[in-house]
């Protein structure tokens, strides 16, 4: 009798422990400063192929890497063929209002992408500067502390080396605590650089305002940071303030950016273990990665999911057709039994 | 909805009413798989559900009297039971939930361990995630009900008998086979009684031992008889083919293949040289087409009233083939597929619906279906065979 | 047509040759009749002449088959289409399209006639069999007679000049069998068909044959005239035996004949026979007459159903039949095919449906007890008895039925196959066995349970007339046990012989009931040959006959 109540209790506890944890699956967003080489898990993904920057975002707790991207404020979609599980959009309020990429005209999304345009997911495991090639999908990897992990679309061949999926910037550059005084010498540079760099695009854009926007943005975040956080020239924060300034730039940036940047020389050293300074906003700031000159690096913003519903008239229009052709059937069904 | 049998209408002269006859089997085959073309390129569940309305009405206004006919009912269920299976899946083996989602409950949440990891068993069940799985379901269970719905139309052994010389045993043995099923299962009925004449004591291996071995040696008996009953009526023989051009037959058939194979390997593989692909295919084609053309002279048979291909044939096929032309149209993505995230009602794109509709016309263009006519009772009645197990339907 | 030049067939691992040395030959436009007992090559010799020997079913043919001029040697049978047609013993097994119309087109399209052809010589050979309104029914929907018709009409259609048929009356009723037996009759002479045909129960057939051929059984063959053939064959119908009784020669061959001849006989006769028909071998029984229906059940009642009702869906099978068993009665069963006879042996075993009425054996319902009590009850052998053996050998079967019933009172199995069929050893397979033999076998498995009632569905068919005074003893003997027997057949001479009541049922209502010599003498279709030829004198077999002419010869 005891020996049975003591399996029931078990039972339950198990049952609870489960219920629980079932709900710190989903795992939550964390400040970017928050995620260290021993805690949380940094998620980044590269808008490059269409001309925008990588965001960033930090998730504590989360089991997969799924709910990885999720906790940190992307939203994603699958295609009809394998589920949510393969991860064939990804869109993030700090890119274009959290279109998600590539769009329905791009890649239909109902069969798995090919490998010549898909989100490839490479991992730098915690301590590790290199990036290595997830073996597991999105539903399947499990983040540990420490680790960097990147979406990057594009495509890439059978060993994993070649082709515009494969990162070309090392993941100490994503990591936090990117060294503020390496951007700092950095910044002006690019400026320079930018301003005089040839246009790949071939657009014409006006090049004084951007420069002059991103002087007036990299100042401001001269002026409002502190410590290690710190815009590039082109970033842009979270917080209100500059969101305005930065939008237009925003707008403006994904036609500069049109070739993968070629880097070389500036990997510096990140393995610092203590944590960064009280960041100035609530939100994670961006921290230039500057992979290149050209590429920026935002942090994630969840997206307002609450969209409209969309019309309900297609649905009346649909319901009404397919009754009619019902009521066909029907009749037809009572027409021979009259008959037979 | 104009039918010739409308009240209002059967006023005018009897002469007008259509002559009921059965379509040739392969229209109703061509429109079936033009309409599964069309299904594969959507997942809006609005345009599943219109062909599937579609697929009813069709088939109810246009299926004939006999026992195959009724079949269709049957790929329905088997479209439900796919349906409910997914869900089920989806349901257990929860695939990830995005924070926006609608969470309907929580299952108990299974760990699976590192090693094999990607498995997922239990956790939240999301709104979402469900009628993604239902979508799913129901795109595959339409495909599966466009097959229901060419088998209750045609008559699966007259769609046999249209296939070239060089299968004609291949026919003749599916034909066959169609045809002793139902015996078959008399067989099983009757000995399975007969069972308990001894006891029906035995569970398990026993009993299947018990009733297996009587129907299969019942099986083999009747199938010897049928085969010296064909045989004395002039089955197999031969036609004007000399060993010269079997090998000849068997050389271009095998060609054929190979070339259909490279072909396709060709053509899904993105870094095979270009004369791998396309052409390689009609290459293979054509080898194959010649085969059994040449083999077909090695079987000398007519057919007795062979299905004519008149007017209703060719506009049944076109409205097939429209309702694929007009899905391949390149329309709003977002609309053929709509997705589920962020949750919203489905849109309904005009020139698929159209297609859709369109893929109805067959319920009026194609002939009424030919009735059974009454039949009067007779002193006999049924054959005693029937009278100790099942009537026959 | 027809020509056997020394044939010899050997079936392979057989002791003896199935035909030895047989040279025979029959003339064009011809209705021959094959005749002979169970095993004694019949079959072979319809095959060979079909060239189904040995090409299709194995074994050395020595000697030449000629056929319309065809030597099934050097011509397979698919090449002899044109000229013979086979209709094999079961019909059903050998369609091979699904309604009536597209059964008779099949041959003609192996043979690729032209479609304008094809259609013309379908409506005739459905006017020509009277097919015409079954041209779009589903086959197996058909009667059995009608399935015999149709299997005639798609071997017809292709023209060709001989016709041989298995045993084409063997399962049909005496209606139906009047029906193919008229159509054959008609193409013979109409069309002037050669037709060789082999044939059981000869009663029906024997006044139509042009010529006869007989095989003993060891073999040899001899053909001839009818008459001189059957009056010293081994397998002699009632009328033959009768003319053979009464010294007529050469024997008359049609009722009419013999009525013509046996204005004598009758005068010789006893106004009544000494001896009943049923059990006049044998030994005596407790009582000579059975209680009539409806009287208050006695001490001897074995069965007692009231209200059977039995559905198919729509169709009523049994509808409201009352029956009463005394123990130690034989009761036959008759009824065209379709009028519930089956079914209603089935539900008063009670394995079959019932969906009311009560019966009583022993005072339970075996509806309602297990299968293995049931049948201790009640034992059934049923139209296909092959249904019931799965066992690999004899022995096997014996063994498990001993285990089936280890608590029944009765010998074991072996001895009562001995007793019922003897010569039957333990190594051989149950498939391998003739009809007769594996009727026993079934039997005995049945009897092991030691019922007290026994029901027979249709155990005649395929036997000969050996085989069925045999059965018939064995029946007599479990009578006299005190069993009650029910026995369902279309045999009117054989239920002459073994029973003392007859049932007729129709559309599953029971028509009349009563003592054998009244319900057989009533009415012309039923009577047996003998009672037909003596009428108005109420003898029924041929052993009363002799039985009587010894009593008269007494006086």
């Amino acid at each position: 009798m005891s020996a049975s109540r003591c399996r029931w209790g078990t039972a339950t506890a198990i049952l609870a422990v489960a219920l629980l944890a079932a709900g710190a699956a989903a795992g939550r967003a964390a400040p970017l400063r928050d995620c260290t080489p021993r805690h949380g898990t940094i998620v980044a993904v590269d808008f490059a192929h269409w001309g925008g920057p990588i965001v960033r975002g930090c998730g504590v707790g989360a089991r997969t890497g799924y709910a990885l991207l999720h906790a940190a404020g992307f939203t994603t979609a699958g295609d009809a063929h394998d589920g949510p599980g393969i991860v064939c959009r990804i869109g993030d309020a700090a890119f274009r209002h959290g279109t998600q990429y590539p769009t329905p005209s791009q890649e239909s999304c109902v069969q798995t992408p090919p490998t010549t345009a898909y989100w490839a997911f490479w991992l730098a495991r915690p301590g590790s500067n290199h990036w290595s090639y997830s073996p597991l999908g999105a539903m399947g990897d499990v983040p540990r502390p420490g680790e960097v992990e990147l979406w990057i679309f594009g495509a890439t061949n059978v060993a994993g080396t070649r082709g515009s999926g494969v990162p070309r910037f090392s993941p100490a550059t994503l990591r936090a605590h990117a060294a503020a005084r390496t951007h700092r010498t950095r910044t002006e540079q690019t400026h320079e650089t930018r301003a005089h760099r040839p246009r790949g695009t071939g657009t014409n854009r006006p090049r004084p305002h951007r420069a002059r926007a991103h002087r007036a943005g990299a100042r401001a975040a001269h002026t409002s940071t502190t410590g290690t956080e710190r815009t590039s020239s082109t970033a842009t924060t979270t917080t209100t303030a500059r969101t305005r300034r930065s939008g237009p730039a925003r707008h403006r940036s994904p036609r500069r950016i049109a070739r993968r940047p070629e880097h070389r020389g500036h990997r510096p050293n990140h393995r610092r273990t203590a944590k960064s300074a009280a960041p100035a906003s609530a939100a994670a700031s961006p921290t230039a990665s500057a992979p290149t000159a050209t590429t920026r690096v935002l942090a994630a913003r969840p997206t307002n999911r609450r969209a409209s519903t969309g019309s309900a008239t297609p649905l009346i229009v649909g319901a009404v057709l397919v009754l009619l052709l019902c009521a066909g059937a029907a009749r037809a069904i009572r027409r021979r039994r009259h008959e037979e | 909805m104009r039918s010739p049998a409308h009240p209002r209408r059967a006023a005018r002269a009897p002469g007008a009413r259509r002559v009921p006859r059965e379509l040739h089997p392969i229209a109703w085959w061509l429109w079936a798989i033009g309409l599964i073309a069309a299904i594969d390129r959507t997942t809006n569940p609005l345009l599943l559900a219109l062909a599937l309305a579609v697929l009813g009405f069709v088939v109810a206004s246009r299926r004939g009297s006999a026992p195959w006919a009724r079949a269709f009912r049957y790929y329905v269920m088997l479209a439900g039971f796919v349906i409910v299976l997914r869900v089920v899946f989806r349901t257990v083996f929860t695939t990830g939930v995005a924070p926006g989602d609608h969470i309907l409950f929580r299952l108990p949440e299974v760990p699976a361990p590192r090693w094999y990891a990607g498995v997922e068993i239990g956790g939240p069940v999301s709104l979402e995630g469900t009628l993604s799985a239902l979508v799913d379901g129901l795109r595959l269970g339409t495909m599966l009900c466009c097959i229901g719905a060419a088998n209750a139309l045609a008559n699966p052994k007259r769609a046999l008998r249209v296939l070239p010389g060089a299968l004609y045993e291949l026919g003749a043995a599916v034909a066959v086979a169609v045809t002793l099923a139902p015996q078959l299962i008399e067989s099983v009925q009757r000995v399975a009684r007969a069972r308990r004449l001894r006891g029906g004591r035995r569970r398990g291996l026993g009993a299947v031992r018990a009733i297996a071995i009587p129907v299969l040696a019942d099986a083999l008996e009747r199938s010897l008889l049928l085969a010296a009953a064909m045989d004395s009526r002039g089955y197999g023989r031969g036609g004007a083919a000399t060993a010269a051009s079997r090998r000849l037959t068997g050389a271009l058939m095998l060609t054929g293949l190979a070339g259909l194979c490279v072909g396709a390997y060709g053509l899904l593989d993105a870094t095979a040289p270009p004369p791998l692909g396309a052409p390689a295919l009609l290459t293979g084609a054509i080898a194959c087409g010649a085969a059994l053309g040449l083999g077909g002279r090695r079987v000398a048979r007519t057919r007795y009233r062979p299905d004519p291909w008149r007017a209703p044939e060719w506009a049944v096929v076109l409205c097939g083939a429209a309702c694929a032309a007009l899905l391949f149209v390149p329309a709003d993505a977002a609309a053929v597929d709509p997705t589920f995230d962020p949750l919203r009602f489905p849109p309904l794109p005009a020139l698929p619906a159209l297609g859709l509709l369109i893929a109805a016309i067959p319920a009026l263009a194609a002939p009424p279906p030919v009735r059974a006519r009454p039949r009067a009772p007779t002193a006999d009645g049924a054959a005693e065979a029937p009278a100790p197990t099942e009537p026959v339907a | 047509m027809i020509a056997f030049d020394h044939v010899t067939v050997t079936y392979p691992e057989a002791r003896a040759p199935a035909l030895a040395d047989v040279t025979l030959e029959v003339d064009e436009g011809e209705l021959c009749l094959v005749v002979g007992r169970t095993g004694s090559g019949k079959s072979t010799l319809l095959r060979a002449a079909g060239g189904l020997v040995p090409h299709f079913t194995g074994g050395t043919l020595a000697g030449t088959v000629t056929v319309a001029g065809r030597s099934t040697a050097s011509h397979r049978p698919r090449e002899l289409a044109d000229v013979v047609g086979v209709v094999l013993q079961d019909p059903l097994a050998g369609f091979v399209a699904d309604t009536v119309e597209e059964e008779l087109a099949y041959g003609m399209e192996q043979l690729a006639l032209a479609p304008a052809v094809m259609r013309k010589r379908v409506e005739e050979t459905l006017d020509l069999l009277g097919l015409a309104d079954l041209r779009d029914r589903a086959l197996r929907e058909l009667s059995g007679g009608q399935q015999q018709r149709v299997a005639i009409g798609a071997v017809l259609t292709a023209h060709p000049r001989v016709l041989v048929l298995d045993e084409p009356t063997s399962a049909l009723d005496p209606t139906a069998a009047e029906e193919v037996l008229a159509a054959i009759r008609r193409l013979v002479h109409d069309l002037g068909l050669t037709v060789l045909m082999a044939e059981h129960r000869l009663e029906r057939v024997i006044e139509h044959a042009d010529s006869v051929i007989h095989l003993p059984g060891d073999g040899s063959a001899c053909a001839g005239a009818p008459a001189e053939i059957l009056e010293g064959a081994s397998v002699a119908a009632p009328i033959v035996q009768l003319a053979r009784t009464a010294g007529w020669s050469p024997p008359p061959l049609s009722v009419r004949d013999a009525r013509r001849r046996s204005t004598g006989l009758r005068e010789r006769l006893p106004e009544t026979p000494p001896n009943p028909a049923c059990g006049a071998a044998l030994r005596e029984r407790p009582r000579d007459r059975p209680p009539a229906p409806g009287t208050a059940p006695g001490d001897g009642e074995a069965l007692c159903a009231r209200g059977i009702v039995v559905r198919y869906g729509e169709v009523v099978a049994v509808a409201g039949v009352d029956l009463r068993l005394a123990a130690g009665e034989i009761v036959a069963l008759m009824g065209r095919n379709g009028s519930g006879k089956s079914s209603l042996l089935w539900a008063l075993q009670g394995s079959g449906r019932r969906q009311a009425g009560r019966v009583a054996v022993s005072g339970r319902d075996p509806a309602r007890l297990s299968a293995a009590a049931a049948r201790q009850l009640v034992g059934l052998v049923p139209q296909t008895a092959a249904d019931l053996l799965y066992l690999p050998s004899v022995g096997a079967e014996l063994a498990q039925a001993d285990r089936e019933s280890a608590d029944a009172a009765s010998p074991p199995a072996r001895a009562l196959l001995d007793r019922i069929a003897p010569g039957i050893d333990d190594s051989g397979d149950p498939r391998d066995l003739s009809e007769g033999q594996r009727l026993g076998l079934v039997l005995a498995l049945q009897l092991r349970a030691a019922p007290g009632v026994v029901l027979l569905d249709e155990p005649t068919r395929g036997l000969d007339y050996a085989a069925k005074r045999a059965l018939a003893a064995v029946l007599d003997e479990l009578a006299g046990e005190g069993r009650a027997i029910v026995l369902s057949t279309h045999d009117v001479e054989f239920v002459a012989v073994a029973s003392h009541r007859v049932i007729v049922m129709a559309q599953g209502e029971i028509v009349a009931d009563g003592p054998t010599n009244e319900v057989v003498v009533a009415s012309p279709a039923f009577a047996p040959q003998v009672a037909k030829i003596l009428a108005p004198l109420p003898y029924l077999t041929v052993e009363q006959v002799r039985d009587g002419l010894a009593a008269a010869g007494t006086r």
